[in-house]
């Protein structure tokens, strides 16, 4: 039990960095980016390339991928998001699915329709003993990556003033404008810093899990749940959200396999039967 | 009815002739269905020397990829034959018709109607899917028409329209570990346990059965069954409760190609190594290799096709003459669907050879002849029917991953073998 | 300071909520704009803010047009308005909504204003690192008015800073507009409470279907037959 529990802690935390960015975008620009998944195969698959292809040390082809997905996330908003949120902010539910299904077909051409899989070790101290059981280092690396970065996303939106105008959009956009906060300037920056993040999930993601183009909507439901799970509006409740997705999934697994799919949506069901806002929801605070 | 009296007066045929063709209680309802034969005075295998192929393939969509290889491995067979095709006594041309179904049976239903009633093909092939190939199949059988399929392998396909409208070949799922088993009995220190892990579909559960039947015949102890459903995505608690259930010697994994790589990199990842580990029938998918890279050495599967095979047909003298062909004509090595695909107009070819002269595509004698044939040699191997129209296979060749850069060796049995088992499998930190 | 010639303005195209609007607010003054419900008195704000889409005529601010500026450009010339609904951000504290009023000052500037609206608002201090969702009424308007002045404005907007609040603090907080009147700073107030616009500002509109009606001091106003029927409730 104590090792499906630490398995389960070990990918949970890769699980919220893969929703962190989700979240932010969902809170601040009021949407449902679809071209989430997106994301996430990209900063997966440049991984790969600069790693296993081009044969870069890895934290750098790691860094390098999440500054792609940023700049990739940035040129997604200004070019084709912006405009369609500004008249309808429903609409970009379907703009960006239609986004999603380009850039795969895209991502195909350029990478292939084959799942891609990093297989690296930390040189050296290739596993870690816990007891009577087994941890792969890397894994506690990406543990510990996924952690800090969440906490330093954490400080950025709390404690910066970047963090304060990003907060101030997502109460009351227009509010804000009137304090002189560029709105579309933030978006801008918002999903540039989900892009950066997610980037980075999927980076850390592509070396335990294989990752290929058509996956990405997997990975954007994936994300969805988890913000469901943790609250929306809440950067500790997507880390916790993430944290218990994992343990959950690999209890599910572990004990029913057969219905695990069954199991953790039952109890996701309950969970918002319970609490309707999520584990941490702001709900009551913010009345849009 | 009243469409069917329409186009019967177009192509200038009167009723009486239609009512007398027709016999019995549904007379009228046959009638209806048989009128593409009848409209025709001159069929065009006769007027223009050509006989029609077609078929659907979900061209676009989630199994593009696959799609493609099928049709890769029809546009293979039309290129060795030069697009000609031996009927009776006559040479016609060859022409293709391929629709994309999107993996959707009321549309493949509807391109099949299509396909007979305005296209007038002699001949159909495909598609790929369970229900897509029995859509396809229903609407042949409502027309009296023959279908050889190579994309279903679920027993529904025999059951529904097996051996009398459409014909498979691809084997029947149980008969894919039976190889294996026998392999895996004969390895020294012979093996005591074995474990499985099954994909929550038809054809994996069938293979299944087929493994603990097997394993209690060869005196293997059956010890866990995972039951997985088809998109799991993480293995890992698969993999902890087979390190949990004890000595484990034999680790069988059913389920396709993306299974296998999740399975070995949490093998891997926990350091679990089985003496032996079977991937299932897709570890030749290129994408296995591509991600796994050295972490299959020392992988099982067993393999529905290779270029290394034994078989032969009338244009390739090995498996090995078509791989290079396909590769010459394709840009890349074939995997076992072009092969499969590549047979089916073959398998017409075959039986149209000697043809009736004035109704050669008369479906109950290609039907007679199709179950008639007895390990016809073709590249996919010696072809025969059972009576649900189910090519019958012995089982698969065992194969094993070799190498640092691995290799896939035929293992089993010696009479395919080009390699020897590296058995037991090392543990990870062992290999090198 | 603001100059408004000839504006028209509306929501949608060829639907003017005001038409020909003409007015003026000087550097130390404080004006009020009077006028029933819809007679355009929020539109007149949000044509200045650049909120409303539609507005032809001139708005200027020191000899500089607004016209077709974003509402943060607008805001970054040193115009804040208070809006009807106070506008505070309910999930930041009531100390970042302050710093949020001083964006883009250095930060000793801000620290200092920051303890200058505190002085200013004591009730702020009590609640200063609380949200801003848990503030009562008045205190969000206090909040709102706070971090409005936090960018020392050149103007100022206020839109019915007295509406749903208790006499008490009504009373409070037009005491501060008083204190702020007189400053270096032009002031416009929308106000459904004529009798204490009239008392606190210099001088008055009286819009009336989207046109103004008449204008006048403030004090001249408060006899004006017209004004004393329509909004005093005296015959």
């Amino acid at each position: 039990m104590l090792d499906v529990l630490i398995y389960g802690l070990l990918r949970g935390a890769t699980f919220a960095l893969v929703a962190f960015g989700f979240s932010l975008v969902l809170g601040v620009l009021n949407i449902v980016n679809i071209t989430h998944g997106i994301f996430i195969i990209f900063g997966g698959l440049i991984t790969y390339t600069l790693f296993s292809e081009l044969g870069w040390p890895l934290p750098l082809a790691v860094v390098t991928a999440s500054l792609a997905t940023g700049a990739l996330a940035g040129v997604l908003q200004k070019a084709f998001i912006e405009r369609v949120h500004s008249a309808n902010p429903l609409m970009v539910l379907v703009q960006t699915l239609g986004l999603a299904i380009v850039i795969t077909s895209i991502f195909e051409k350029t990478w292939g329709t084959s799942e891609r899989l990093i297989n690296a070790i930390i040189p050296g101290y290739p596993i870690i003993q816990v007891g009577d059981f087994i941890v792969p280092t890397l894994e506690v690396v990406t543990f510990v990556i996924a952690l800090a970065s969440a906490g330093v996303l954490y400080l950025a939106m709390e404690r910066t003033e970047f963090g304060r105008t990003v907060r101030a959009c997502r109460d009351n956009p227009r509010s804000a404008a009137l304090l002189g906060i560029d709105i579309s300037g933030v978006y801008l920056k918002t999903m540039i810093v989900c892009g950066l993040w997610t980037g980075l999930a999927g980076a850390l993601l592509i070396t335990t899990q294989p990752l290929a183009p058509y996956m990405h909507l997997h990975w954007t439901i994936e994300a969805f749940l988890i913000v469901i799970i943790g609250g929306l509006g809440s950067m500790p409740g997507v880390l916790v959200g993430g944290l218990l997705y994992g343990i959950f999934n690999h209890l599910a697994y572990f004990y029913y396999p057969a219905f695990a799919p069954a199991l953790i949506f039952s109890g996701l069901v309950v969970l918002l039967l319970v609490r309707p806002q999520g584990v941490f929801g702001l709900g009551a605070v913010i009345r849009k | 009815m009243s469409d069917a009296k329409r186009r019967a007066s177009r192509a200038g045929i009167g009723r009486r002739r239609l009512l007398k063709s027709a016999a019995g209680s549904s007379a009228l309802i046959s009638a209806a269905t048989y009128l593409p034969g009848l409209t025709l005075s001159t069929p065009a295998w006769a007027q223009k020397g050509v006989v029609k192929i077609g078929g659907s393939l979900p061209l676009s969509g989630s199994f593009e990829k696959v799609a493609a290889l099928y049709r890769g491995g029809y546009d293979l067979w039309s290129k060795t034959v030069g697009n000609k095709m031996r009927v009776g006594d006559r040479e016609l041309d060859v022409e293709w018709t391929i629709y994309d179904d999107e993996f959707n049976p009321a549309r493949t239903a509807q391109l099949t109607e299509r396909l007979i009633s305005s296209d007038k093909v002699d001949l159909i092939v495909g598609t790929y899917g369970t229900d897509t190939v029995l859509a396809q199949g229903a609407i042949a059988r409502r027309y009296k028409k023959l279908t050889i399929q190579a994309g279903a392998a679920s027993a529904r396909v025999d059951e529904e329209i097996g051996g009398t409208t459409t014909f498979t070949v691809v084997g029947a799922a149980a008969a894919y570990p039976r190889l294996a088993m026998e392999f895996i009995a004969k390895q020294n220190p012979k093996p005591k346990t074995i474990a499985t892990i099954t994909y929550d579909d038809a054809a994996y559960k069938e293979m299944t059965v087929e493994i603990k039947k097997l394993a209690a015949e060869l005196g293997i102890k059956h010890v866990l069954d995972v039951e997985l459903p088809i998109n799991t995505q993480d293995l890992r608690p698969t993999v902890l409760r087979l390190m949990r259930a004890g000595a484990i010697d034999v680790v069988y994994s059913t389920g396709h190609d993306v299974p296998v790589i999740k399975l070995v990199q949490e093998c891997q990842a926990l350091q679990f190594s089985p003496k032996a580990l079977f991937g299932g029938h897709l570890t030749t998918t290129p994408s296995v290799k591509q991600a796994l890279k050295e972490r299959l050495n020392y992988l099982y599967g067993v393999a529905m096709w290779l270029p290394q095979f034994p078989y032969k047909d009338p244009y390739f003298a090995n498996c090995q003459a078509f791989a290079n062909k396909h590769k010459e004509l394709m840009g890349f090595e074939p995997t076992y669907h072009a092969a499969m695909a590549y047979t089916i107009p073959l398998l017409y070819e075959t039986v149209l050879r000697d043809a009736p002269k004035d109704d050669p595509f008369n479906s109950e004698v290609m039907r007679k002849k199709l179950l008639a044939l007895k390990g016809e040699q073709t590249i996919w191997g010696p072809v025969s029917f059972n009576d649900r129209g189910r090519i019958t296979v012995a089982g698969l060749p065992v194969i094993q991953w070799q190498g640092q850069d691995p290799q896939v060796k035929v293992l089993y049995p010696d009479s395919m073998a080009d390699g020897s088992a590296k058995y037991p499998t090392p543990a990870w930190s062992a290999r090198g | 300071m603001l100059r408004i010639n000839d504006l028209t303005a509306g929501y949608f195209p060829g639907v003017p909520t005001l038409a020909a609007v003409g007015l003026s607010a000087e550097k130390g003054q404080m004006i009020s704009v009077l006028g029933a419900n819809g007679a355009g008195k929020s539109t007149l704000l949000g044509a200045i803010f650049g909120i409303v889409p539609y507005v032809a005529g001139e708005i200027s601010l020191a000899g500089t047009s607004l016209n077709g500026l974003k509402p943060h450009d607008v805001a970054r010339r040193g115009v804040r308005l208070v809006p009807e609904n106070r506008g505070t951000l309910p999930s930041l504290s009531v100390h970042e909504n302050l710093l949020l009023g001083g964006l883009g000052l250095p930060k000793a500037t801000v620290a200092e204003r920051v303890e200058r609206e505190l002085q200013r608002f004591p009730r702020l201090r009590e609640r200063f690192t609380q949200r801003a969702g848990m503030l009562s009424g008045g205190e969000q308007q206090m909040l709102a008015i706070a971090r409005a002045m936090m960018a020392e404005p050149r103007l100022l907007l206020l839109d019915e800073p007295s509406q749903g609040l208790a006499p008490v603090i009504v009373e409070q907080i037009f005491g501060l507009l008083a204190e702020l009147r007189g400053a270096d700073i032009a002031i416009v107030l929308v106000e459904q409470d004529v009798g204490l616009s009239l008392e606190v500002s210099d001088y008055s509109y009286v819009l009336e279907k989207g046109r103004i009606k008449l204008h006048a001091p403030s004090a001249d106003l408060v006899n004006n037959p017209y004004v004393r029927e329509a909004f005093l409730g005296v015959a």
